[in-house]
């Protein structure tokens, strides 16, 4: 059975956005329809976008790096567990912020609270990423 | 799960790399099945075996743990 290659699809989805990003902007120079943001926005993210996911998908050691990482079973196992324990951890922090948060009047507590949130959450992933690693 | 992985790599001459590649996992894996901290799925133990030309109980050799 062939397996999925999936960093290689996302990399392929991302250039196409690149591309259409890029194609977008063209047509703004004939059309004149995207505000000056939006015009800056599509040819620095499209331009960025294709030429990235491009040097990667054409850098094979990367890609051959890629696709065992993706395919190996131990490191699925590990990405599984590491998944499982981060989702109970964002448990029971956000039940703990929605209590501390209760007693909070400012909103942008709110903001700032969740950005580190997820900053936290983050650093729980690599932690448990090299503690599963160590141990299988 | 015991095994024999390290014994008849090493008889066979070929380095983690080439049977990681062969198997087409990390060599990281390879590592940690040999170490015994890694058990392999039936499919990979059936390709490791089948490198070999041996069948998984000659290179997989299961002990009952003790209750």
């Amino acid at each position: 059975m062939k397996k999925t290659f999936f960093t290689k699809r996302y990399l392929e989805i991302v250039r196409i956005i690149g591309m259409v990003s890029i194609v977008v902007f063209l047509l703004d120079i004939q059309f004149v329809f995207l505000t000056d943001y939006m015009r800056g926005f599509n040819i620095s993210f499209g331009v960025t976008a294709m030429v990235i996911a491009s040097i990667m998908l054409l850098h094979k050691p990367f890609m051959k790096e890629s696709q065992i990482a993706e395919q190996d079973e131990r490191l699925m196992m590990i990405r599984g567990k590491v998944m499982t324990s981060t989702y109970l951890f964002h448990y029971w922090l956000m039940v703990v912020l929605i209590i501390v948060f209760g007693m909070i009047e400012r909103m942008y507590f709110f903001s700032v609270i969740l950005a580190g949130v997820f900053v936290i959450e983050y650093i729980v992933m690599l932690g448990l990423d090299m503690f599963y690693k160590k141990k299988y | 799960m015991n095994n024999r992985l390290e014994w008849l790599r090493k008889q066979a001459n070929v380095k983690q790399e080439t049977l990681a590649e062969a198997m087409g996992v990390s060599r990281q894996t390879i590592s940690s099945i040999e170490t015994g901290k890694y058990n392999p799925s039936i499919i990979l133990a059936m390709k490791i075996a089948r490198y070999f030309d041996l069948t998984v109980e000659e290179v997989f050799i299961y002990e009952e743990e003790n209750q």
